[in-house]
């Protein structure tokens, strides 16, 4: 196995609420090799943003990484001091948002924007970190990228928007590219366009990409390998194709029924209940006032992550003897 | 699976969430407390002056504070400095509320015609104002003063008109924001003539930017009055205000400071009570400003 | 967007400007005009003074043309105003223009040390203020900030004057020196009076600042600067301050314009002789022309002002909405 462009061990991350520090992120761990496309999967609460931007260390005043390690190519970025951080970001790893309209300084040209972090990274001259914006604007696919460069944010829609981000992340040809729900706040069919655009990318450019999301749709189109998260925990993580052939934790198989099917059938099924507060996360399983197939051993102690029969490691006492898969009818009946 | 507990639904009415906000923060109950301080002393001067604000004693001139009852001390005439206080914070509280009612009498109905009725009243009105809102204020003070002759009366009157513009631009825009509201539209489908719907549904939703604005026109009346008063261009020698008590202050100032210190206070912890209350009434009424 | 399409932006919005000015400034000679309407009795007799025989009087009232209409006198007034004359001052017996402009350098440097001062302390603190925004140091910033909005100008001029320049001497108390005669001179004059001025302005400036950079801080571009790998103090002052201007230069516009209307009780604490000092001797001595023509100007100075700082929105916020 090749050495891991990213690899996250056991990251716990924590916030401060009401005065106290609360982990909101437990003992994240997964890995990104060159090329790859992971998905980072889970809805709204579940940690996946907290975690990725503890990976650039983003969160400032109000959240810390208290255990764990980030290594890139070995190196833990946790240890980084600030002016050495600075010098990863936007150059060995870059990032793009969730919000295309706000994530641009609206008093800079974006070709500005762009030539800034060449010229930040690269020391080189204006004209030549003009020149590379005009590349991979074109890159990206933005017509008439010469003459746009010269544009604001405010003359790009917001597929477009999210293209000059893009271009922007890429323009130091960074060795990793995390992308926070990139097309959540677009059109399903730009949505298409922008995935299509990191496949690419990453494929030719042997970029590690960490995809955040929480649309199964998204994972299935464009990733290799998924990271499913639950109230700040991995509670699966598998080849893309696998997890979906054959999901081993209750969340993921509920998150799937969740989707609507093409062949039309089955109904959709919503998972009942809300995720937990990090505040009143449970001491067992966090997924068990959820869970379906939940039984007294599961809210005993905190859950361990095994490995899958298919590769993979999972994070349930029952995965080894449910079958999950969509195409049954009806579920196990309780061991 | 849990039952989600009911929660104890609070409704408070808007008049009880102000003043919970409003008397939160202690910089707003001190502002209150100086300007309370500020008022006793203004109407219960001729009560508490020690001495007569006029008597000059050249026996006792130029004394330091805590010497012979004088408890703030003399001047370089021998004028207890305290009494002169008090009947100076008498001449600017007068100045301060003369000059915001010149203000609110020319600009508030002027204010709400434009901003309900709109078209020939906005168009007129509004060019006015901006026509004064276009002198430096203390020059137009000046101005006025100049021509009508030097005296408290028309220093006063002078800095009402200055705050006429900007009482009336607050208005007029609370006004504007209001009628958008449907239940003015309502109310005037239905008929209910113009000086109904200013009274019962516009006024009351004009009041609270009105009062952080006259809160801070209080604070810039003191000031002004001040600054006209140690021109001469105010009230007149020998009676007192905080503004030529500086102005006469100097002359005494290479045998004592406290002619100069004494005004010097007052005038400063009026005017920041004046302005800490008018921010405070700006962030209790207004939505939550993001405070990081 | 190039530079010809904001080139011809900003000329249309000029002429917009320009055009709406003309009804602003009839309104205002109107209004300075009817001043005279103030005056209390007889203005003709105030002018020829206490012991004036009839005569004279009448030699007065017909020479200054105030035995005519109104609407006449009015018009003359405007056409005069017109071509740039502002009329003769009664005191002073020169045309008020002449006097002014002689003035002029002199408030005008005033001016200028006062708003540098202004700059140089206000911006820095009220950027300071914002990276710390809700800690100690903010909390400093705001209230020396609310302590100075609360001085009056001539009070801290006057504790300036008299601490530093009378009992310390470690600055010319009074005074001005042209700067033909000398920078350091020149200078050493104007820096107590100034501070006093800027110091004041200064406690604006960093208001507003704090306010709108505390703002612009939480904004998402920042934290995409951030994630670019650019250094803190870029963020702060390329990417945060380009934002967070506009209500500061509004604020340095309004006070520039004000400073430059001449401060009446400064320079006269001070003995320097500029226009708000010429403004305070035209009104003690009711010279009505005098008065008349610094309350013009004063508006002129204003209403460039205004037309300046919106230039400058131009080029702050180019998406050319209002913020």
């Amino acid at each position: 196995m090749t050495t891991p462009l990213l690899s996250v061990q056991d990251l716990t991350v924590e916030f401060a609420v009401r005065g106290a520090w609360q982990p909101v992120v437990t003992g994240v761990s997964f890995d990104v090799q060159p090329g790859q496309v992971v998905a980072l999967v889970g809805e709204s609460g579940s940690g996946k943003s907290v975690s990725c931007f503890a990976l650039l260390r983003l969160h400032g005043e109000s959240g810390r990484t208290s255990s764990g390690r980030v290594l890139l190519d070995g190196r833990d970025l946790l240890t980084l001091s600030e002016r050495e951080m600075a010098d990863v970001r936007g150059n060995e790893i870059a990032m793009i948002f969730q919000e295309p309209m706000t994530s641009l300084n609206p008093a800079f040209t974006v070709g500005a924007q762009i030539a800034e972090v060449v010229r930040r990274h690269r020391g080189v001259s204006r004209a030549d970190a003009r020149k590379r914006a005009v590349e991979v604007l074109d890159l990206v696919g933005i017509p008439r990228a010469a003459s746009r460069v010269g544009d604001y944010p405010h003359q790009f829609s917001g597929g477009m928007r999210q293209r000059v981000m893009i271009a922007m992340a890429l323009s130091t040809d960074p060795r990793m590219l995390i992308a926070d729900e990139p097309t959540t706040a677009l059109d399903v069919t730009i949505q298409a366009q922008i995935l299509d655009l990191v496949k690419d990318l990453a494929r030719d450019f042997g970029m590690g990409v960490l995809l955040v999301t929480h649309d199964l749709g998204v994972v299935a189109d464009a990733c290799d390998q998924v990271v499913v998260m639950y109230a700040g925990q991995v509670v699966e993580r598998a080849e893309c194709f696998d997890l979906f052939a054959r999901p081993r934790h209750p969340y993921t198989a509920g998150l799937m029924r969740s989707l609507p099917r093409v062949d039309g059938v089955g109904g959709i099924e919503i998972i009942p209940g809300t995720p937990p507060m990090p505040d009143q996360f449970p001491v067992g399983c966090r997924f068990s006032p959820r869970c379906a197939h939940s039984v007294a051993a599961c809210d005993d102690a905190p859950i361990p992550l095994t490995q899958r029969e298919t590769g993979g490691t999972v994070r349930c006492l029952r995965a080894g003897e449910l079958d999950l898969r969509r195409a049954r009818a009806g579920e196990e009946a309780p061991a | 699976m849990s039952v989600l507990p009911t929660q104890a639904v609070v409704v408070e009415s808007p008049r009880r969430r102000f003043l919970r906000r409003f008397a939160g923060p202690w910089a707003n109950r001190l502002a209150l407390a100086v300007l309370a301080v500020w008022l006793i002393a203004a109407v219960g001067a001729p009560w508490l002056a020690p001495f007569d604000p006029l008597a000059q004693d050249i026996e006792a001139r130029r004394l330091a504070p805590f010497t012979d009852g004088h408890l703030l001390g003399t001047d370089a005439l021998g004028r207890d400095t305290l009494s002169r206080l008090l009947y100076g914070a008498r001449v600017a509280g007068l100045a301060a509320i003369t000059s915001v009612g010149v203000g609110l009498l020319g600009g508030v109905i002027p204010a709400l015609l434009a901003g309900l009725l709109r078209g020939w009243w906005d168009a007129v009105f509004s060019r006015i104002a901006d026509a004064l809102l276009s002198f430096p204020p203390l020059l137009l003070a000046l101005a006025i003063v100049g021509v009508m002759g030097p005296n408290l009366t028309n220093a006063m009157l002078a800095i009402g008109v200055v705050f006429v513009p900007r009482f009336y631009r607050v208005v007029r825009a609370a006004t504007l924001a209001v009628r958008e509201e449907t239940f003015i539209e309502a109310s005037r489908s239905i008929g209910t003539p113009t000086h109904w719907v200013l009274r019962r549904h516009v006024l009351p939703n004009v009041l609270s930017p009105l009062a952080v604005q006259i809160s801070l026109a209080l604070g810039f009346a003191i000031l002004a009055e001040s600054s006209l008063s140690f021109l001469g261009l105010g009230v007149q020698p020998p009676d007192p205000s905080w503004g030529s008590m500086l102005s006469e202050g100097r002359a005494a100032w290479f045998y004592t400071p406290w002619p100069v210190i004494v005004p010097t206070v007052a005038v400063v912890l009026t005017v920041l009570a004046c302005n800490v209350l008018g921010d405070g009434l700006s962030d209790s009424v207004g939505r939550e400003k993001g405070r990081a | 967007m190039n530079a010809g399409v904001v080139a011809s932006r900003t000329l249309s919005m000029l002429g917009r400007r320009l055009l709406a000015l003309v009804p602003l400034l009839v309104i205002v000679s109107l209004a300075t005009f009817s001043l005279i309407f103030l005056i209390p009795g007889d203005p003709a007799h105030r002018i020829a003074g206490e012991g004036a025989t009839e005569a004279q009087v009448d030699a007065v009232r017909s020479d200054l043309g105030l035995d005519q209409p109104y609407y006449e006198q009015f018009l003359s007034f405007l056409g005069n105003l017109l071509q740039g004359d502002l009329g003769t001052s009664y005191t002073f017996r020169t045309p008020v223009w002449e006097m002014i402009s002689a003035r002029m350098p002199i408030t005008v440097s005033l001016t200028l040390v006062a708003m540098v001062f202004a700059l140089l302390i206000g911006i820095p603190a009220g950027v300071f203020a914002a990276r710390r925004a809700g800690r100690w140091q903010d909390r400093v910033v705001t209230v020396g900030s609310t302590l100075g909005l609360a001085t009056p100008n001539f009070v801290l001029g006057l504790l300036l004057t008299l601490v530093i320049g009378v009992k310390l001497q470690w600055l010319p108390a009074t005074g001005y020196v042209e700067m033909a005669e000398g920078f350091w001179p020149w200078l050493s004059h104007l820096l107590l009076p100034g501070f006093a001025l800027g110091v004041i302005a200064a406690a604006e400036i960093a208001r507003q600042l704090r306010a709108s950079l505390a703002d612009v801080l939480r904004q998402d571009y920042v934290r995409t600067a951030v994630a670019k790998g650019m250094l803190p103090n870029a963020v702060v002052w390329k990417h945060g301050l380009k934002n967070a201007l506009m209500p500061v230069v509004t604020v340095v516009g309004i006070q520039t314009g004000y400073l430059l209307g001449g401060t009446a009780v400064v320079e006269t604490i001070f003995g320097i002789q500029g226009l708000g000092d010429f403004a305070v001797r035209a009104v003690l001595a009711g010279d009505l022309p005098a008065i008349q023509g610094m309350v013009v100007f004063a508006v002129i100075i204003t209403v460039a002002a205004s037309l300046v700082v919106d230039l400058t929105y131009g080029y702050l916020n180019p998406r050319g909405e209002s913020q």
